[in-house]
């Protein structure tokens, strides 16, 4: 149906006209929508991160870069970026480690029938609300009473502090994403492997090729694309991380677990320093539109594919 | 030789079987002790070590969730607000799919680039200006706030569109011969055969609003408006010494609905992610 | 009444110009077949009168109104697709009934013309399955049936059997003519077969690069061609085209199954020596292929010649085509008949 068509046709062509006519009608809801709610809110964002004001003030006045200047300054925000950083890159690497392993040990065609069953579990947490399991886990991994803790206790361990120190409280968070997302990286990597075709095993079997080695020459590479992009989905989701700092820690001890959405929410909301919060969502759009061009550019050197 | 590869094996066996047998229970004993918790006395959360299971299940609990924070409201909300985004969003994004995929106009390019743009910035960037907009616009604390920024549903439009795009041409021109209009060649004739992109789409947008906790807690200050997560939350705070029966009880009303629905079309559900994740 | 023309269509995609001042014109009633190799313009042509493609200049005119501007669903106009294109999610029935309600046409009516539709083409047991439920030939039937129910002006139907098993498409032939008997509508059918077109047409419209060769009776045009192009397009295997003997860039032609195996007196065609390369056993037929100093001939006959054997065969002039250098038909007079016998060979050798 893509077929060009010649532009000046007078007289001709009334149904030509009222087709194009219909394509935009069509278009026109879904695109006010996300020119108000996505194209609007980025320009307004950078805009905005310009002023100063706070939340209710009709009239901000300009101030140029300072939130900019006053953000780099900012030891608070240093500490935020590391965080988040920090947190990011351990998400992502145990993420897609184990998920790689989980779903090369469940494609595997020893008990299948557990294999699936497996699967069904490690998907669960999920399709559930980070709210819930946020809340299951501050239980959970309550350094006094909790059953994580009765656990290490039972096997001679000492007490973990979890959420309670700053020295670990970023990395139990990131714990518990890792728990809560594994499942779906593990989905989406066994479709991976499932993709491979079956010949390409028969071949190295034929060659007497030892399974490990097939795991590293053949496999891996083959499904090297989607860990690519299962990474790039982790890298951004991870960046957006908000519900769980907010009720696991509200961003402590001592700023431990503060990353930058909830310290854009809090400079926003409990500082009323919207200019400054702003600021910082620009750096994010900034963070996110780097990954994605990076996705954009490595992909397209297709990593390996048939 | 032979003998011992396969006692090899039989190890190898029962390794794999324990293997996966752990991994099951690291995923499902967090849910376990949830429900257990539920059902515990105040008493009995306070044990340490802890026990496994309650004494006698306090099925109370949940009444007394009902009476800490106003939930029958969160879960009208909540569903409300659900519903109405899987409803709504088809009478936009059907319409922006089809014309994408089936009409020929100059801006096509950029409205396609639109929708890309649309999936690849998410609501945690454009979060303040929207609540600027909405303060300004009077549109806080109202379900408008809860529902219109959904129902846009960039990726449905992207996935409704490459479905579209499988549909033969010459279906819709047959159409066209019997005279239909446009309108009816779309809901008569196309979205019959996308149907299973639509419960896909349906699912995926409705667990991801029953679960979503950022933009009702950005959107919403009243009770009347606020959904079942920002309940949950607000409970887990209700009290200065957490009671975690209470607050696992009231966790329970919303983790169930969705493992409800897991277990009902688990595979529908991870095909549909499956989609999402791979594109 | 239901006449088509089109006057001085041109047909272009942006720069590409597919169509260039066509006039075309299809008789009321008429059974008339579109045909020539992918690529000439014949779907394209069809589509413009259905409205599905618009016309870049030019005019169409259905009983000889201009219908440019009205919408595809408005010209009274029915079409059978090359995949069917029925509507998978609906029923047979409902795939029939769709345009009847679009036409608003009462329910009473509606069922009526359905079951009588439904007689004609033998679908009355599918009424209530889905098409992914019925086999290629039920498919072509409802597709039938769909087109039929609306009583159009005209039926239009582009390549609808080349989805079909030969042996069916030889039975739909028929009961496509049969078809176009009982109803008496105009029927535009668009096809790449020239088999196809020669058993059902009684008007064929030749069309090669966007342009119409020529436009006849499917007996006139298999006798006379007006270019190279007809003559080889119709028939199997192709006619026979001697170059390179006459003057001023005269080609002759001949059909393969106008060859005998046998010699011409003189005054009654020309002998050509020839050797047999390849023999094809058809039954009732043998085409050879013959090795002759004017380069190979091909020649359909139901004498049994030995692979291999040397002979002279012969053309009579009566079945013999003169063509200019620019490819179109010469007349073939006394004069010419004499530079042919002069070029080949007249009579014995």
């Amino acid at each position: 149906m893509s077929r060009e068509k010649t532009a000046v046709r007078p007289a001709y062509g009334k149904n030509e006209k009222r087709e194009r006519l219909m394509g935009y009608i069509l278009a026109a809801p879904a695109v006010i929508l996300l020119v108000v709610f996505t194209v609007y809110p980025l320009i307004y964002l950078i805009y905005r991160s310009l002023f100063g004001g706070n939340l209710i003030a009709k009239d901000p006045d300009f101030v140029g870069i300072e939130n900019y200047q006053t953000l780099f300054e900012s030891e608070d925000f240093h500490k935020v970026l590391t965080n988040t950083l920090v947190y990011t890159l351990i998400t992502v690497v145990l993420t897609i480690v184990l998920a790689v392993i989980i779903a090369s040990w469940l494609h595997s065609k020893r008990n299948r029938k557990l294999n699936d069953i497996t699967q069904t579990f490690i998907f669960t947490p999920h399709i559930i609300s980070v709210v819930s399991v946020s809340t299951l886990f501050l239980w959970l991994m309550d350094s006094k009473m909790g059953f994580l803790n009765s656990v290490l206790n039972a096997l001679g361990f000492d007490s973990y502090t979890f959420l309670a120190s700053p020295d670990t409280a970023l990395f139990s968070i990131a714990l518990v994403m890792v728990w809560k997302g594994l499942g779906y990286y593990v989905l989406l990597i066994m479709a991976a492997l499932q993709n491979i075709p079956s010949n390409v095993y028969e071949a190295a079997e034929i060659d007497d090729t030892p399974k490990l080695r097939t795991f590293f020459k053949i496999t891996l590479p083959m499904i090297s694309p989607t860990i690519l992009f299962t990474s790039v989905v982790a890298t951004i989701s991870s960046f957006k991380v908000f519900d769980s700092v907010s009720i696991m820690t509200g961003g402590g001890p001592l700023n431990s677990t503060n990353t930058l959405v909830y310290y854009i929410y809090e400079y926003a909301y409990r500082y009323g320093k919207p200019g400054q919060a702003c600021a910082a969502g620009v750096i994010l759009l900034i963070f996110v539109c780097a990954i994605t061009f990076l996705q954009f550019k490595v992909s397209k050197k297709r990593v390996y594919y048939q | 030789m032979k003998e011992r590869n396969k006692v090899l094996d039989g190890g190898l066996n029962i390794l794999d079987i324990v293997g996966k047998l752990v991994l099951i229970v690291v995923m499902a004993f967090p849910f376990f002790w949830m429900i257990s918790t539920a059902l515990k006395t105040l008493g009995e959360t306070l044990l340490y070590p802890p026990s496994l299971l309650p004494e006698s299940p306090q099925w109370s609990n949940f009444a007394e969730v009902f009476k800490t924070i106003p939930v029958g409201q969160y879960l009208v909300n909540s569903l409300i607000v659900c519903v109405s985004v899987v409803l709504l969003q088809y009478l936009i994004i059907v319409p922006a799919a089809y014309s994408l995929s089936k009409y020929d106009y100059k801006a096509k390019p950029l409205v396609f680039a639109l929708v890309m743009l649309g999936q690849m910035i998410p609501m945690q960037i454009t979060f303040l200006p929207i609540y600027f907009m909405f303060s300004d616009l009077g549109l806080m604390d109202t379900y408008v706030a809860l529902i219109i920024p959904f129902i846009s549903n960039p990726f449905g439009i992207f996935m409704l569109r490459q479905y579209f795009l499988q549909v033969p041409s010459e279906v819709i021109e047959a159409a066209k011969l019997d005279n239909a209009s446009d309108i009816k060649i779309m809901f008569k004739v196309m979205m019959p055969m996308v149907r299973p992109a639509l419960v896909t789409i349906g699912l995926l947008s409705f667990i991801s609003n029953w679960n979503n906790y950022f933009w009702p807690l950005i959107m919403t200050s009243q009770d009347a408006y606020r959904t079942l997560p920002i309940g949950i939350a607000l409970l887990k705070d209700a009290d200065t010494l957490q009671r975690w029966n209470i607050i696992m009880a009231g966790n329970l009303l919303l983790v169930l609905p969705m493992l409800g629905l897991y277990v009902v079309a688990s595979r529908k559900i991870r095909n549909a992610f499956v989609y999402s994740g791979i594109k | 009444m239901s006449s088509i023309s089109l006057k001085n269509v041109k047909k272009a995609y942006g720069n590409e110009v597919v169509i260039e001042n066509l006039n075309l014109e299809i008789r009321d009633g008429s059974f008339t077949v579109l045909v020539g190799p992918s690529g000439c313009g014949k779907s394209t042509t069809l589509r413009m009168i259905t409205g599905l493609e618009t016309v870049t200049e030019g005019d169409v005119l259905i009983d000889g109104q201009r219908v440019n501007d009205v919408a595809p669903g408005k010209r009274d106009i029915s079409m059978v697709f090359q995949n069917y294109a029925l509507y998978p999610t609906m029923t047979v029935e409902e795939n029939i009934e769709f345009g009847l309600v679009n036409k608003k046409v009462p329910k009473d009516e509606r069922k009526k013309r359905i079951h009588d539709v439904c007689e004609i083409v033998g679908l009355t047991e599918y009424l209530k399955r889905k098409p992914a439920n019925l086999s290629g030939g039920q498919r072509q039937r409802v597709a039938l049936a769909r087109a039929m129910v609306k009583d159009p002006k005209v039926f239009m139907m582009d390549e609808p059997l080349s989805n079909l098993d030969a042996k069916l498409r030889a039975q739909m032939r028929v009961e496509l003519i049969n078809m176009h008997k009982r109803m008496g509508t105009t029927f535009v059918y668009v096809t790449h077969d020239q088999v196809e077109a020669m058993s059902m047409a009684d008007d064929i419209v030749l069309m090669d690069k966007g342009r119409i060769v020529q436009q006849s009776g499917p007996k006139e045009l298999y006798h006379n061609p007006n270019s190279i192009y007809t003559a080889q397009f119709v028939g199997t295997p192709q006619t026979n085209i001697l170059d390179g003997r006459l003057p001023q860039g005269m080609k002759l032609g001949f059909r393969p199954e106008k060859v005998r195996l046998h010699t011409m007196e003189e005054g009654e065609g020309i002998n050509i020596p020839a050797s047999v390369q390849t023999k094809e056993m058809l039954g009732s037929e043998i085409i050879y292929s013959l090795d002759t100093p004017y380069g190979v001939i091909m020649c359909k006959s139901e004498d049994d010649v030995e692979d291999g054997a040397i002979l002279m065969v012969g053309v009579k002039f009566d079945s013999m085509y003169l063509f200019g250098a620019d490819t179109m038909r010469l007349p073939f007079g006394e004069e010419e008949k004499k530079a042919v016998a002069a070029a080949f060979g007249e009579g014995k050798a």
